[in-house]
Formats: structure tokens, sequence, C-alpha cells
């Protein structure tokens, strides 16, 4: 079973060149379907296990309006990836951490990258990576991907992020039986693209907003479990409420009960 | 560096407004910051020549000031380096003219020195401030200025419920609307991009320069740098004022916060802005190789013959016919019937207006384009005039360009008509306006 590995950052900050890196030859590219945009997937084989890493588009947030946004938003919601690398420009660290941020609403397995680390030390910029790390509870690697710097470290870590469930599973039955709603397990859902049964056990949220914000999500989430189950079981419940608090389209269109959704749209901030 | 300042900045213009959309991205920016304070030293020498132009040029009040100013420096600088040139070109059409009026056979030499020479050689005469002003363009271009202009319209535009990435197609619109209609596809979302669409054509293109230069340097010649410079900051308010009605009253869509990548600031090279400058220059010399000079032949015979066969009075021609039945919808403007044929034509293409007025004015009578249209028209018809074809309809190669780009007859119409009735309304106010001040 190949370990599924998302690359994602900010256009320009060297995306390609670490997957390029990581991969070598061993890669193809193709459109994503339906898209005019450019999928690129390549493979590499580290200690015995075989990733599949997929380059997905440079974007600086995920709001599903143009086709570059929606694809990785996609890809990240419905795949489901073993582990999201999020690739970093060092140098424009408050620009960039705006997806990191985003990423960690989708709950996933995160890796971050400090890349154009040359660049951070012209500048006599310091990052203390250790702390970055606690702070998004999530691993933080350095590189200088020009320079083929960091990679062995980069491989060491995405092996590092996926979790054991995941290294042992044999493609067959569910990694993860689905939490149970009344007693606050809220960490499950089923990804579209997954196999009947085969639930996905979140990753708790390692940032989370103001309690005035938190407060707003747990009345959304409980409204959909009391009048939306299906919706609930497809999307992870945080990031969803999330969603409709910004009054994203694609997911208010999901939305079948009218009543329903005037009462989640009075749920204002 | 740069882009941090960008999404601080962003962010306090957003305060104001209680959106959900706002409220959280603000959070996510509080968390930043935060964790900015916690993980990251800034170095000591941090201060690049780039940061420092960035902290004036994209300043928060002082930014748009310094781009009208920039601008105006732009438009004074066209007006002024060309006059040498145009004088220049002009003396030698009027030399060419006066050899081939001394051919014998009068219809052939009508056609050579009133259509052609005095049709397309004064068109020509606009080359120069068509070069000139592309060249300062593309030097602001390559410095790396114009991206931050965009950034500063952004902040505006964003405040109209518009998307400011609408701001860089309307740039392009300043070379041609073509060009603006087919960059607004960049645009994010259904609503933004039609927008964009819409009211990429108020932006005055380069066919539309040689009126104004002509029009400002008759009319106003102290301060024509001024007058055209005032022609373009009305197309772009036009524009903006134009877009956010259409986004409130035909659109129901969030906009989206803008997030630019600005390069450092560079120093142009002179192959760079001279590569832009020819390529638009010559752009403008294909238009008048070919279809204005075809248009030149087609208004010259429609002046120079009437019902009654060729050498009739201008009065009795075909164009005077057309004219003074179109003429009295714009009485009420002071456009005479000559000025409404040079309109008609102008729909074939921008630069045309000035073309028929000058092949007109030319089969009329002996004396100058200039001291005819100083006898003809008030500098305030002059002003309207030049409002009126800033803003009225697109030219024919705009509207196909909406037509396939929207996919639709229906907005494609629908931007015609507004244009026209913006047009007929602003020139309007330029008369009244000017009735009361000039009494």
């Amino acid at each position: 079973m190949k370990i599924k590995v998302a690359l994602i950052g900010n256009p320009n900050v060297g995306k390609s060149v670490i997957f390029n890196n990581l991969t070598g030859s061993r890669q193809h590219t193709g459109n994503w379907p339906g898209k005019t945009v450019e999928k690129k997937e390549g493979y590499y084989v580290y200690k015995g296990y075989e990733f599949e890493v997929v380059d997905l588009p440079g974007v600086y947030s995920l709001n599903a309006l143009s086709d570059d946004e929606r694809v990785a938003r996609e890809y990240l919601i419905d795949h489901r990836p073993d582990v999201v690398v999020d690739i970093v420009n060092a140098g424009q660290l408050e620009r960039n951490l705006y997806l990191t941020l985003l990423l960690i609403e989708y709950q996933v397995n995160l890796v971050v990258v400090l890349n154009m680390q040359d660049v951070v030390q012209a500048k006599g910029d310091r990052i203390d990576a250790d702390k970055l790390s606690k702070i998004l509870k999530a691993p933080v690697v350095t590189t200088t991907a020009t320079k083929k710097k960091g990679m062995e470290e980069l491989k060491k870590t995405i092996l590092q992020a996926v979790p054991v469930e995941i290294l042992e599973r044999d493609g067959s039955g569910a990694i993860h039986p689905p939490g149970d709603g009344e007693s606050d397990d809220h960490l499950h859902y089923h990804p579209k693209y997954h196999h009947h049964g085969q639930y996905e056990r979140l990753k708790p949220p390692s940032i989370k907003y103001d309690t005035s914000i938190e407060r707003k999500l747990k009345i959304i989430v409980g409204m959909l479990e009391e009048e939306d189950r299906e919706i609930l079981d497809r999307f992870p419940p945080r990031w969803l409420a999330l969603r409709i608090l910004e009054r994203d389209p694609d997911i208010l269109s999901m939305i079948q009960d009218p009543a329903l959704k005037t009462k989640l749209l009075e749920v204002v901030l | 560096m740069t882009s941090y300042e960008q999404s601080t900045e962003l962010e306090e213009d957003f305060i104001d407004d209680s959106d959900n959309q706002i409220i959280l991205a603000d959070e996510r920016y509080r968390i930043i910051g935060d964790i900015l304070c916690e993980a990251y030293e800034p170095g000591k020498e941090k201060w690049t020549l780039s940061d420092m132009l960035d902290k004036v040029f994209l300043h928060k009040y002082l930014g748009i000031p310094i781009f009208l100013v920039i601008m105006w420096a732009m438009f004074h600088f066209t007006f002024q380096a060309s006059v040498v040139f145009m004088v220049i070109i002009q003396n030698s059409f009027n030399w060419l003219g006066d050899l081939v009026s001394q051919i014998p056979i009068p219809w052939l030499a009508s056609l050579l020195s009133n259509g052609i020479i005095a049709g397309v050689g004064f068109i020509l005469s606009f080359v120069p401030p068509v070069f000139f002003l592309y060249l300062a363009i593309s030097i602001l271009e390559d410095t790396g200025y114009l991206s931050r202009a965009a950034f500063v319209m952004d902040r505006m535009m964003v405040k109209m419920g518009l998307h400011g990435r609408s701001f860089i197609p309307l740039l392009l619109g300043f070379g041609c609307s073509v060009a603006a209609v087919m960059a607004a596809r960049t645009v994010e979302g259904r609503a933004n991009r039609y927008t964009t669409i819409l009211v990429s054509p108020l932006m005055s293109c380069a066919g539309r320069l040689p009126l104004y230069v002509l029009i400002a340097g008759i009319f106003f010649p102290t301060i024509a740098g001024t007058i055209v410079f005032l022609m373009y900051i009305l197309g772009i308010v036009m524009a903006i004022i134009m877009a956010s009605i259409f986004k409130k009253t035909l659109f129901e869509e969030e906009t989206s916060p803008l997030l630019m990548e600005l390069s450092m600031y560079q120093v142009p090279t002179l192959h760079g802005a001279v590569h832009h400058m020819w390529e638009r220059g010559v752009l403008f010399l294909r238009q008048a190789g070919t279809y204005l000079l075809a248009g030149s032949i087609v208004i010259w015979v429609l002046s120079s013959f009437g019902p009654n066969g060729f050498g009739v009075p201008i009065q009795e021609s075909f164009v005077s016919i057309v004219g003074q039945f179109v003429q009295p919808l714009f009485a009420p403007l002071g456009f005479d019937w000559r000025i409404v044929v040079a309109l008609i034509f102008g729909f074939m293409a921008k630069e045309a207006v000035v073309q028929s007025l000058a092949i007109i004015y030319s089969v009329q009578s002996e004396t100058a384009i200039a001291a005819s249209l100083l006898a003809n028209i008030s500098p305030v018809t002059a002003l309207a005039l030049m409002v009126f074809v800033l803003l009225y309809v697109p030219c024919i190669a705009t509207i196909g360009a909406i037509r396939s780009e929207t996919d639709s007859w229906k907005w494609t119409a629908l931007t015609i008509s507004y244009q026209m009735v913006l047009a007929y309304l602003m020139a309007g106010l330029v008369v009244f306006l000017g009735g009361i001040f000039v009494g």
C-alpha cells in the first residue's frame, strides 16, 4: 500500500524543485479531471515504504474561487492524503503561514517545510523552527531545495508523520470505525473517495481560534448533528462549520434543507 | 518583505467591514502575528531600497496622490516631448499634400490630398505621442511601479466592492481595450470577471489619444498635458463607479482580498522600454496602414460625392446628409454634423474620429483643421467631445472581444448601450457645468 503524500504551498516557493528532488525521474504529468490545471504525480521509496507524491497547484488560500484552489481543496478533502507537506517560503513567513493555518483547519497530518533557508540567512532573519513546530504541533523541516539541502531530513520527517495504522494497513477494511456523536467524538469522517466503511481519524486542530469563534463553530456543528448527519459525515465537522461561517458557496449549495440553511446563516460572528 | 505590509494593510482595510470572512481572516493574521512574535526574529539590516520605496509608494494615504502625480507627469512628458515631432510630421505631410494637389486630374488630386494625406497623414502625426506614452508606461512597468499602482488602486476598488485583480486587466486597457477584455480571464469569479469586461472599454486606449492630443492642443494649449491626464483619470473613475454599480445590481458574489507578488524595484533597461514602445507603436502604425487607410478613402468618397455627383459643396455630400440627419440628437451637446459623422466612423476604430474630422474639414476648405475647429466649436463643446469619445461605444474589435469572452450577445449589447448612455450623460454634464461656469 502506497503512502499518499501531497505537496502544497504558495506560488513561487520552490515546490516543484522539492517535488523533483523527492521523486527524481519517477513522475508523470497529466491534468486534473475536468480541469485545465496540471497534475503532477511522482513516486519514491524510503526505508522500504513506497510513497506516492502529488504536487498540488500553488495557492495562497483554499477558497475554491479559482480552479487551482478548487483542485487543491477537493484533493485534500475528498482523497485525504496521508501526509500533507506544506512548503513555506521562509523569507515570506507571514504571508505563507496563512495557508498553513488553513491546512490546520483541514486537520491533516501536516509537515511544514521552511524552504529558501539561504535567503533567510542572507537577510539575517532568524526563525526558531523548534518553537514553530511546537506552536503548530507539526514537524518543521528547514531546506534549501535549490541546493538539495534538507531532502533526507524531509523524507525522514514525512515517514515519521505517517500514523502507525496507515503504515500497517493492508488496504482492506476500516481504518477507524465511525465515532460516536453522542460521546463528543467529532474527529472522524468518511472521505468521498475512500472505501465504504473506511473512516478517517482526524488530527485535532492544533490551533484554535478565539473562543467567540469556536463557540459559533460548535453551534453550527450542533445544528448539523441534529438535522444533516449526512453532510457531517462527508467532511471534517469543524472545517465544515468554518466554511459555512465563511459563506462558502460550494458547501452551502450542498445543504438541501432550506430551513436548516437559513438557521445556519443566522450564525454570525 | 513587501508582501507582509500588504497582508496587514489589507486587513486594516477590512476592519470596518463586519463580515464573517473578514473576521476569520483577521483572526488568522492575529495568530500569525503571535507566531511570528515567538518564533521569528528579523535581521538587522532589513531596509533595502525596495522596502523604503514601498513605504512611500504604498503608503495608505500617500499612495493614490503619488500615483496621480506620476500619471500626470507621464502625460505631461508625452505631450511636451511629442510636440516638436508632431509639427515636423504635419509639415511634411502638408508639403506632400501641396505637391499631390498639383496633379491635373481633380478627383485624384482630391483623393490623395484631402482623403489619404489629410486622413492617414494626419493620424500619423499622432505616432509620436503614442510612442512616448508607451515609452513612459513601459518604463513604469519595468521599474515595478505599475504593479504597485495596481496594489494602491486595489484598496480603493475593494472599498467599492470590486475585485482588486481587476485593475491589472484595466491597466492593459491603456494600450488596447481588446487586450483588457482578454486579460479579464485572470480575474477570479464570474461576477468579477464580467464586471471587469464590462468596464474595461472605459479605460482610455491608444486609439483615443489622438483626439485628446488634438483637442487639448488646440483649445487648451497651456495645460494640454493636464487635460489629457484628466481624461485618463476620468476613464478610471468611471470604470470604478460603473463596476461597483454593476457589482451591486447584476451580481451577488463576494469579493476576495488581493494577494499580489510585488517583485523588487528594478532599473528599467533601455532595450526593454524601447521594445515595448515599439510593439505598441507598430500596432498603431498597422492600424493606420490598413483600415484607417481604407476608412480614409471611404470617408473621402462620402464627403466628396453627393446625390449630384462629384465636387458638390460639402453641405450636399453624403456625409453631410447622414450627419445632418443624426445631428439633432447631439444638438444638446453642441456637436455639429461633422463631429457626428466623425463619431459614427469612430465606431470602426477610435482613431477614425480624428481622421474623419481631418478629411471633412480638408474637403470643405483650405483652412487647417485647427483653425476650423476653433471657429466651429466652443472650448466647452470640445471638452464634451473628448469626454464623449472617451466613454462612448467600444470599437468593433473590442465588441468582438467582449462577445467572444462573455459568449453572450446580451452582455455585449449591455456594454454598448450603457456606454452610449454614460457618454451622453457625462458629455451633457460637461456642457451643463460649462454653461454655468463659462456663462
